[in-house]
């Protein structure tokens, strides 16, 4: 049962990296750079190429911990992103910056800033169970697969 | 290390990429082939060497400051640059469609560009009315339009209609956000880019 419920866990986690991915990887990439550069946090060089590499790398981390391989570097790589994502909204929160809708799932949620505050740090919870407890989150996982039948 | 492992890691990384490009083709394709013809209103020398296409939104402030930028690039250089507008008002923006169809009707008595400049000068004014008729109405009546012909054009089914084609066009082209420019077809989201695109443009 405890096995259930952090697969179902894993799977939330996962469809919110990818959708956040998927929305900004089948745009074009300006429309990111545009979110980037309103939370002025980035020199210009940097946003062009986050704009380009951060939809993948998304993508990569979702599709990490739907099939659960490469779950111990997926898990860790969902903590970075979500806490980097606390810091970056949450100097946004204190310089006032005049972001109405924080562009995290390009145009299919629009969510204000303090909202998305909270959605990071449950993901950001959601993810540091998930690593704590690897072996139950190894359920029904390719990682898992491998190591029985290699 | 484990080959399947590896293996799985390839497949998966591949199905990724066929997908995203899938993915592209699909929304862009589908949005621009139920585009009609395009929705444009100019200013400039139809023949300068930098064309440039704005997909506007006249209840987002940065579209009210890429508005002053633009004019000032226009006059800068002028006889240098075409610029074409077309609408795309934000679902989040309640009254952005009504203005879009004001600006719109405003274009049918000559003064699009006067209803325009209001529009955006005024943006705070009329952005949380419950009914933004009425003041956009004043507004037209301000510029020398004539009120029966705007009341009219108002509720024509039409000019919505054109609305409506404007913004299949801009997300067929991938627009997400306003202002977004194409300068010389080359795409540029938001002003911090568009002086820079325009001097490239220029060159």
């Amino acid at each position: 049962m405890r096995e259930y419920a952090f697969l179902l866990l894993r799977f939330v986690l996962a469809s919110v990296f990818i959708a956040s991915g998927w929305e900004k990887a089948v745009s074009p990439s300006e429309n990111f750079l545009y979110i980037l550069q309103a939370y002025e946090v980035l020199p210009s060089v940097l946003e062009r190429l986050v704009s380009v590499v951060f939809p993948w790398v998304e993508l990569a981390v979702g599709v990490s911990l739907l099939v659960g391989l490469w779950l111990r570097a997926g898990l860790l790589a969902a903590t970075c992103v979500s806490g980097s994502f606390i810091l970056i909204v949450g100097q946004a929160i204190i310089r006032r910056l005049p972001i109405d809708n924080c562009g995290c799932f390009g145009n299919l949620v629009h969510l204000p800033l303090r909202g998305v505050i909270f959605l990071d740090l449950a993901l950001l919870t959601t993810a540091w169970i998930l690593s704590s407890n690897l072996a139950a989150t190894s359920f029904f996982s390719l990682d898992r697969a491998a190591e029985t039948r290699s | 290390m484990n080959i399947k492992k590896m293996l799985w890691t390839v497949l998966a990384g591949l199905v990724v990429v066929a997908a995203v490009l899938f993915g592209r083709g699909v929304s862009r394709g589908v949005s621009a082939a139920a585009s009609t013809a395009p929705v444009g209103r100019s200013a400039g020398n139809p023949g300068a060497a930098v064309k440039i296409v704005e997909y506007t939104d006249f209840q987002c402030p940065a579209c009210a400051k890429a508005s002053d930028i633009m004019h000032e690039e226009v006059r800068r250089n002028a006889g240098k640059i075409f610029l074409e507008l077309k609408y795309f008002p934000l679902p989040m923006h309640k009254n952005a469609r009504r203005a879009a169809v004001v600006a719109e009707c405003s274009l049918a008595q000559d003064k699009f560009w006067f209803m325009e400049k209001l529009l955006f000068s005024n943006q705070k004014s009329w952005e949380d009315l419950a009914n933004p008729d009425d003041y956009f109405l004043s507004l037209a009546r301000g510029i020398g339009c004539d009120d029966l012909k705007m009341m009219r054009c108002m509720s024509d089914s039409a000019v919505m209609a054109r609305i409506d084609n404007s913004v299949r066009e801009g997300q067929g082209r991938g627009v997400k956000a306003t202002p977004t420019f194409f300068v010389n077809g080359k795409m540029v989201v938001g002003h911090q880019g568009l002086k820079d695109a325009v001097t490239e443009g220029l060159k």
